[in-house]
């Protein structure tokens, strides 16, 4: 069972232990996930701001390549820029030349088309607008010096702003334009409209979402996804952080709108927009926490084909667990049982006396142990019975004689008739039993059950045989032969046997027996038996029959078989001093009913002989 | 009410025509003038416009003419200290200085104004402003000043110092209103003129005004006779980096 009990264990141990992994493992396999989407969202922040920069670069480059244009615009400009307002002429020939103005192409899709910027802006030098392409382009003469885009354009530098303006958000860039005699004259302003075809175009190169915002708003935006209250309550998120460095300095967020939730990054837009709060969020789509089913899920047809999982070694495994399990429990349990369940089949057929303990290992052994010690238990308390019968009455003939005088004493004692069907009793009185130095009781004295009786006594199968047991004496006959009395139709419900062991006298047990049966039996009856003798007439030849108690003509017997037992014992040269009738017929009416009462017979018969040179008194019921 | 309208309109005409009158001119005929000039530093030492935003590239020289250099002239005002101005000089004027915006920037960058005037700040551009003040809270309305419109401010009467005019709504559109004890002083033309007329009689000393402070320059003392002009001898040479501290 230890192994067994181990094994159970282990097998226990890895259940555990798979579970616990198979629950634990999504979990960092999510948190790599959220891990890797934030590092992504880290990176396409940052690569949206390079985007960014790559295009106001460009756009620098194309308002500088406008400025120096051949068309004649330092010209007109120069003009413009003397005036008090600007002429309808100089608007006139500005926005020609805008128009005409060839601003390169684009890549859009596949294919490259003509580009034209939504904004395209020629001011004179007092920073008045002399002719605008694209936006408003009827309007002209409203100044725009002060805004630090087109005052630095004004001073000579090229440089790009963002604006909002009218709740739009403009990405511009200026250069300023100077005449072939290297004077300044005005600038270019060329600006592009941050809508949502921007956001888009600009979002599908990073794979993420893309949204501007602007004047505490989005302005543009790649996906109509309804984040935008969540996006600007993290506006505080600024807060502290260097402007440029968001991308890796604020950690991505988690919004959501509906059932969807995203993980989302901010970063401040640069230039005067930027002073007024613009900036732009990325945002991608988070990955549900899948978990222990959601992850069984996943699991795909492939997942489970042979060339991916290790069938066969889980096979393995698995068979070498059970094989492992049962070999344990067969080796461990089953064995020993079925051996222990062959020695007890043996016990109980009187193949054996005892159980081969040494055979059995473990619990199996402890069994056969207690079992072997009941046994042995049995065995001394069965010598002991007869030694202080041997005491009372004299020894028995043999042991056998033991199981005839001893009735079962417990009141739920096993019924030994099957084991060994006793001898008529036999028992003598000696000078040396401390019961018959003890006062005598009264005549008659009724018996009383208020001593704890012993234990049921059972002898082991080998001591039944027949070849074990000598046959019981045979009285010598007699002249007169006993009447019983008359029994009652039925016996005596269950009283106390007498306890021979402690006085023979004494209060016992009586076992109901059956009546209606008018024949000579032995004290233990055993149909089986082939001891049991059955007389229909018994006539003892040397004792005498007494009935049941009452019957009042038995104190003649009793005295003829004191008197016949008293002349034994001084025949044997044995003393009697302490032996009165009183006491015997105490004693001997004692025993009489303790039999009568145990077998239902209807009289007892004693019968005095000499045994190992002492005299003797055996007795034997009558039915 | 038809024969009464048109002397109803003469009397209002003369009111007004008094009341608009500039101040310095009322004050004219008995004070003298100050003029002068202000020689700011060599373009090459005054550096380039300071950057006041950075888009996402800085921004660069064109490859074709250098950038022109820094002009402080239209943050410079010139101010009379020292002496004792007539007690009407230093009175807020009859009319409400103005401060106009025009386009994407006030019409100048330093307005001087007379200690306890309020300003009306009148809205010239396309857009609507929504002014605030960040050296005082409630210095003026913040409302969106749509255009034409106009808004005053409270009444700024400690002289010496200077309130800063913002937009909420654009980050290039600043102003600032300077307050002075008295109307003894001038704003510099482009070409660092400088001309302040009704000063009262008496020893003034010439103090430049730059943004916010008075400019970390020796002071220069000058005469004042009434109804004769008083010249500064030679220009006032401002250093290259103007230092300024705080009025008093």
């Amino acid at each position: 069972m230890f192994w067994s009990k181990i094994w159970f264990f282990l097998v226990a141990v890895v259940a555990a232990v798979s579970l616990t992994l198979a629950l634990l493992m999504p979990r960092p396999a999510e948190r790599a996930t959220v891990s890797s989407d934030k590092k992504r969202l880290a990176r396409a922040c940052s690569v949206t701001e390079i985007l960014l920069r790559d295009f106001a670069r460009s756009r620098i480059q194309l308002a500088s390549d406008t400025a120096r244009s051949d068309a004649g615009l330092d010209t007109v400009l120069a003009t413009a820029s003397k005036g008090e307002i600007v002429s309808g002429e100089s608007y006139a020939a500005a926005k020609k030349i805008l128009t005409e103005l060839d601003f390169g192409t684009k890549r859009k899709g596949d294919e490259e088309v003509p580009y034209r910027p939504d904004l395209v802006l020629a001011l004179d030098l007092a920073g008045r607008v002399v002719a605008r392409s694209g936006k408003d382009e009827g309007t002209y003469g409203d100044s725009l010096a002060g805004t630090f885009l087109v005052d630095d354009a004004l001073s000579g530098y090229q440089r790009d702003d963002l604006w909002i303006q009218s709740g739009q958000l403009f990405l511009l860039a200026g250069a300023p334009v100077i005449t072939k005699q290297l004077d300044y004259a005005g600038a270019v302003i060329i600006g592009e409209h941050v809508d949502a075809e921007f956001a888009t175009e600009l979002a599908k190169r990073l794979d993420v979402q893309l949204t501007f915002y602007a004047a505490g708003e989005a302005v543009a935006t790649s996906d109509p996804v309804e984040i935008h209250k969540e996006v600007l309550s993290h506006v505080g998120d600024f807060k502290g952080k260097q402007a440029g460095t968001d991308c890796g300095a604020i950690d991505p967020f988690s919004v959501s709108s509906g059932d969807k939730s995203y993980w989302a990054l901010i970063s401040r837009l640069p230039g005067e927009a930027g002073t007024l709060g613009a900036f732009y969020a990325v945002y991608i789509p988070q990955s549900k926490e899948i978990g222990f089913s959601g992850t069984i899920d996943a699991v795909k047809k492939d997942d489970m084909s042979f060339s991916r999982f290790p069938w066969i070694k889980v096979g393995i495994l698995f068979l070498l667990m059970i094989g492992v399990g049962l070999g344990l429990l067969i080796f461990e349990t089953d064995r020993p049982l079925r051996k222990l369940g062959n020695d007890a089949v043996k016990l109980a057929k009187g193949e054996g006396e005892r159980l081969a303990e040494e055979s059995h290992r473990g619990k199996f052994g402890s069994i056969a142990r207690s079992v072997n010690i009941a046994i042995d238990k049995l065995h001394r308390e069965t010598r002991a019975a007869k030694k202080d019968l041997d005491n009372l009455l004299g020894p028995m003939p043999d042991e056998a004689a033991v199981a005839a005088v001893l009735p079962p004493m417990g009141p739920v004692g096993p019924d030994l008739s099957s084991l060994a069907p006793p001898p008529p009793s036999a028992f003598r009185f000696t000078d040396s039993s401390p019961d018959l130095a003890a006062p005598a009781p009264g005549p008659m004295a009724p018996p009383t059950n208020d001593r704890t009786p012993p234990p049921p006594v059972s002898l082991p199968a080998g001591k039944k045989t027949a070849a074990a047991r000598p046959k019981p004496p045979v009285p010598p006959a007699q002249g007169r032969r006993a009447t019983p009395p008359p029994m009652p139709a039925q016996g005596p419900p269950a009283q106390a046997a007498p306890a021979i062991q402690d006085d023979i006298l004494g209060g016992g047990r009586p076992v109901p027996v059956a009546a209606g049966k008018s024949q000579v039996v032995p004290i233990e009856q055993d149909d089986d038996d082939e001891d049991t003798r059955v007389a229909d007439n018994p006539q003892p030849r040397d004792g005498a029959v007494m009935g049941s108690p009452g019957a009042g003509d038995d104190a003649g017997q009793y005295r003829a078989i004191y008197d016949e037992f008293l002349a034994l014992k001084v025949k044997c040269g044995e003393s009697v001093e302490n032996l009165t009738y009183d006491r015997f017929l105490t004693k001997l009416r004692s025993n009489r009913d303790a039999l009568i009462a145990k077998h239902g017979c209807k009289a007892v018969k004693f019968q005095v002989y000499v045994k190992d040179g002492k005299a003797a008194l055996k007795a034997s019921p009558v039915r | 009410m038809r024969n009464a309208a048109p002397g109803l309109r003469l009397a209002a005409a003369v009111i007004a025509a008094l009341s608009l009158a500039p101040s310095a001119v009322r004050a004219a005929e008995p004070g003298g003038t100050v003029t002068g000039t202000i020689a700011v530093a060599d373009a090459s030492k005054r550096g380039e416009p300071p950057i006041k935003s950075v888009g996402f590239v800085r921004r660069a020289r064109n490859a074709l003419k250098a950038p022109r250099p820094f002009d402080p002239t239209p943050y410079l005002v010139v101010v009379l200290e020292g002496g004792t101005p007539a007690p009407e000089d230093a009175q807020p004027p009859p009319q409400m200085p103005r401060y106009t915006i025009i386009g994407e920037s006030f019409d100048v960058p330093v307005m001087p104004v007379v200690a306890g005037s309020a300003v009306e700040i009148k809205n010239n551009g396309k857009g609507s402003p929504r002014l605030y003040s960040p050296d005082m809270a409630d210095l003026v309305p913040g409302d969106p000043v749509s255009p034409k419109g106009e808004r005053k401010t409270k009444k700024l009467e400690k002289a010496g110092t200077s309130f800063e005019i913002r937009d909420r709504e654009s980050a290039h559109l600043t102003g600032r209103i300077a307050v002075f004890p008295h109307r003894y002083f001038s704003r510099v033309k482009p070409d660092g003129k400088f001309e302040i007329k009704g000063v009262a009689p008496g020893t003034w000393k010439v103090k430049v005004w730059y943004v916010d402070g008075w400019v970390e320059i020796p002071a220069e003392t000058i005469e004042v006779v009434a109804k004769k002009e008083a010249k500064l001898k030679q220009p006032i040479a401002l250093p290259p980096r103007l230092n300024t501290k705080s009025g008093s």
